[in-house]
This record gives structure tokens, C-alpha cells and sequence, in this order.
């Protein structure tokens, strides 16, 4: 296991996707103070962390340190890289959803639904400002309609409906705690 | 009948220890089952808007709680089931765990130990205090037990906290000076109740010995890491002395002058007993609590003490 901040390729790359979601460029506005770290395990793992926090990451990376901790977690989990895409994490939720101005909100029938894992549509006359923001295959933050973050999808605007593809949601937490993290 | 399940030589012990009278509410607590407690997520919500948020799906709650959680009387379904839990509006946990953290009440911008982390309902705890702000080291050496300890630390929304995996009698090795640290140790358990503890009816005299070496080893290397005037929260889920008043009373004994046993700012339980063991111990161990099972709640023992010379 170790530990590397990212290359120039992947901070953009991250940067693009979360700005994607909240539809601003707040994130890149963010690492001006903070940066993102990358720990190589099963997968590459991508973390933010602030200035302060890189001393505390080099003492747990170096000498007996090292041999006797495993560094599992560093605080805020952005999400992950897969041959060289990378993945939003479940974990970054409450952190995006305090940058998030313009998430989509379901109704609670579309609620239990999306945090089943399952896509829904979402019909143009209850969307229809939604559809106008938002690009083909744009990644986008989902709420319940009590205003609490429940997932990401992909949505997919169709002439009638928007079809929102399920990214990750909640239900992880049911369906697969004991694999996923 | 819960004489059958627990081994003669803990009943015996806590006779001689806490009394008839006492031994015999424990047996009958022990064998009860506890209703589910929940503790918001006041980094997300509140008691108030959680509770009026479950009661419209159909929950109901006792009409009195302590250390502000909810208490379940009723629900139609599970309540594990419902967006509330799944978005870490609230954690299920016995009221003692909700003791040590509140006890501990880290300062926003800290930098915190939690030395047996997993499943991390303290660890939130400790987050929710600190505001989500300064770091709390949340040690694991279980392998098997970091999923839920990970898993738990993202539905709550805590961010932060840096997991890891070792062995946290190896903590000096990590070269960090903390001002607070939270050690819920490993122990015999006697003091939980039977429905969630099947260890208890295994568990053996030369288990608490075992437990209150690792715990004394523990005590130590965390004691060396803590900041002057650095607070930290010894706690364990047992009814055995040897890992609640004994314990502490040693610990003392070695570190003389240098510890101040701090009162704990809850009324739950009774004063750390000091004089019905064979010898008598410390006068500060009766600023420590000794709670028994009760409604809602483990037998548990808990410490707080302060570093006030080096």
C-alpha cells in the first residue's frame, strides 16, 4: 500500500466529473487550499485533504509507522479510479451534497425505487427545467424530496421522460455492506 | 433459567462483589432485551425533526430519553429499512454507548485516538462533537470488523476521520501527540445483555486475566502519546473489577501524581466502588461510574481522567 498525489491528468479528470455534478466550478475553486491524494490498495482510492493534513499522512507513511498501520480511510473519499476513469464513491455524498445546489428530487415512490438500485424515469412535464440543464450522460446528484442526498445517476434525456441511470445510491448500505467497503 | 446460561464462577464473583441484591437485578437484566435506541446525527438533523420525520411513516417513540436519543416503541417496519438510516440521519445503539464520547466531549479542531474503533458508532459520536472538523485516528486491529466500521463512518457523513488497520498497543509507532483519546477496550463483555452476547456463556475466569493484561497494555502505550493536560476515556462493557475499578487503580498506582480522575457529568450508575473489594483502592476511582444492566442499558464502567503532568 502507498500513498501519491495525483498527476495532472487525474486531478482533472476528478475535478471535471465533480464539477459536472455541481454544476459549477466550486471544486476547482477548492483546490486552491486543498489536494487530492491517491492510496493504492485493492483500487486507487482518491481523497481530498487539506494542507494541514499532508504532515500527518507523511509520519503514518514512514518508518514503523508503516510496517505496523494499514491506512485504510483519509478522511473525505472522493471516490475511485478504474482503468483510468474515474468512479464517483458512495462515501462523497454528504460532502457534495453540501456543494450541490441543483440536485433532481424524486418523489417518494421514485425514491424507494432508485435506492432498490433500480433507474427510473422521471416524466418531462415534472422535469422539464431538469432536462434543459442538463447534458446526455451528465452525472447528477439525486435527492429525496426531504432534501436528503440519496444517490448519483447518469441521466439520459429522451423526448417524452428523462431516464436516470443508477450510478450509486443508498441501499449499498443494505444491499452490500460487508463487500463494499 | 439465565443461571444455566452464565458459568457459576461469574455469579459467585459478583455476589462477593456487588451483593445478593445487586447479583440477582443483574441476572434478571441480563436476561431482558433492550428496545432500539437511536442516536441522531446532529451534524444532519435533529431530535426533534428526525423523530416528527419516522412518526409520520408510523414509528412511535417512549415519551422520555436520556442523552438525547429516541427510544423505539414501536415500528412498522424495520426501521434499518428507511432513507433516514440509509442517509446517517441516526445510529442504533445501547444508551452506555452513547456515554464515553459525551463524556470525552472532544474540542472542535482536535486531534482524537478512538484506539478500538469498529463498528464506529463512538467514532461518530466523537465526529458529531468535533463538528466534523480535526482528526480522530480510528484504530481496528480486526480485520473482519473494518467494513462496518467503514461503512458506518460514510452513511454518517464523517469526514474527519483516518482508518487504520493495527494493533493499537503499536500506537507510539504512529508518532502522534493527541489531545483526546477514546479507549473503549476489548473485555469479557459480562456486562451485555445475553440477546446480543453468546460469547457470555463461553466465557471463562482466565478471559477476564486475558482481557486485563491487554487492556493494562493498551492504557499504557496510549498514555505516552496523550498531550499534557490531554483528557482520555477508559471504558469497558464488563462487570469484572479487574477491568473497571482494579484497572484504573493500578494504573494510577503507576503513573502516581500524574493522573487526575475526573467526575463523569452523567448520573447514570453509581460511583466507582472503592471498598467492598479485598483491598481498598484509590479515592479517585469515585469519580468513576459503575453502571449495571438496566433498561436500555449494559453493565459498563467508564473513567475519564486527565494528563496533568507529564
Amino acid at each position: 500500500m502507498k500513498y501519491s498525489k495525483l498527476i495532472d491528468e487525474e486531478i482533472i479528470t476528478v475535478t471535471n466529473v465533480i464539477n459536472e455534478i455541481l454544476k459549477s466550478d466550486d471544486f476547482s475553486q477548492m483546490l486552491n487550499t486543498h489536494s487530492l491524494i491517491k492510496i493504492v490498495d485493492r483500487r486507487d482510492d482518491i481523497y481530498l485533504i487539506e494542507a494541514s493534513d499532508s504532515l500527518h499522512l507523511s509520519n503514518l507513511m514512514t518508518g514503523k509507522s508503516r510496517q505496523n498501520f494499514k491506512i485504510l480511510a483519509f478522511k473525505t473519499k472522493l471516490g475511485f479510479f478504474i482503468r483510468q476513469e474515474f468512479r464517483i464513491g458512495i462515501e462523497s455524498l454528504r460532502f457534495i451534497a453540501s456543494l450541490c445546489s441543483n440536485p433532481v428530487i424524486l418523489s417518494s415512490r421514485q425514491e424507494q425505487k432508485f435506492i432498490y438500485g433500480k433507474d427510473i424515469r422521471i416524466r418531462l412535464d415534472e422535469a422539464k427545467k431538469v432536462q434543459e440543464n442538463y447534458l446526455d450522460g451528465s452525472l447528477i446528484l439525486i435527492s429525496n424530496n426531504k432534501g436528503m442526498p440519496i444517490g448519483y445517476a447518469k441521466v439520459f434525456p429522451k423526448e417524452d421522460f428523462l431516464q436516470l441511470k443508477n450510478i450509486v445510491d443508498i441501499g449499498i448500505y443494505l444491499r452490500s455492506e460487508k463487500t463494499a467497503f | 433459567m439465565i443461571e444455566k446460561t452464565i458459568s457459576r464462577e461469574f455469579i459467585k464473583r459478583w455476589g462477593n462483589f456487588y451483593g445478593r441484591n445487586i447479583t440477582g437485578r443483574i441476572l434478571r437484566e441480563l436476561g431482558k432485551s433492550d428496545p432500539r435506541i437511536l442516536a441522531p446525527n446532529t451534524l444532519y438533523t435533529s431530535k426533534r425533526q428526525l423523530q416528527e420525520n419516522l412518526e409520520n411513516q408510523g414509528f412511535r417513540f417512549a415519551t422520555e430519553s436520556p442523552f438525547n436519543s429516541l427510544i423505539l416503541d414501536f415500528e412498522p417496519y424495520n426501521i434499518v429499512a428507511t432513507t433516514e438510516y440509509l442517509s446517517g440521519l441516526f445510529t442504533i445503539q445501547s444508551l452506555t454507548s452513547l456515554i464515553p464520547s459525551k463524556s470525552l466531549n472532544p474540542s472542535h479542531g482536535s486531534v482524537v485516538a478512538d484506539l478500538a474503533a469498529s463498528p464506529g458508532i463512538k467514532t461518530c459520536l466523537l465526529a458529531e462533537l468535533m463538528k466534523n472538523t480535526g482528526t480522530i485516528y480510528a484504530i481496528e486491529k480486526a480485520k473482519k470488523r473494518i467494513p462496518a466500521l467503514k461503512a458506518n463512518l460514510a452513511r454518517m457523513g464523517i469526514y474527519n476521520t483516518v482508518i487504520l488497520n493495527g494493533d493499537a498497543r503499536s500506537f507510539p509507532d504512529l508518532n502522534i501527540e493527541v489531545d483526546h483519546i477514546l479507549l473503549d477496550a476489548p473485555c469479557t463483555g459480562t456486562g451485555l445483555k445475553l440477546r446480543k452476547n453468546k460469547r457470555l456463556e463461553r466465557r471463562v475466569l482466565n478471559d477476564v486475566n486475558r482481557h486485563a493484561q491487554t487492556q493494562r497494555e493498551m492504557l499504557e502505550e496510549a498514555w505516552k502519546q496523550l498531550k499534557n493536560h490531554g483528557t482520555i476515556v477508559y471504558s469497558t462493557c464488563s462487570l469484572e473489577p479487574e477491568e473497571g475499578e482494579v484497572q484504573i487503580n493500578n494504573f494510577l498506582a503507576r503513573h502516581e501524581g500524574q493522573i487526575q480522575v475526573l467526575p463523569i457529568g452523567f448520573k447514570t450508575g453509581i460511583p466507582g466502588n472503592i471498598t467492598r473489594w479485598d483491598e481498598t483502592l484509590d479515592s479517585q476511582i469515585r469519580n468513576t461510574r459503575r453502571i449495571f444492566p438496566d433498561q436500555g442499558m449494559d453493565g459498563f464502567f467508564i473513567a475519564l481522567m486527565e494528563k496533568v503532568r507529564a
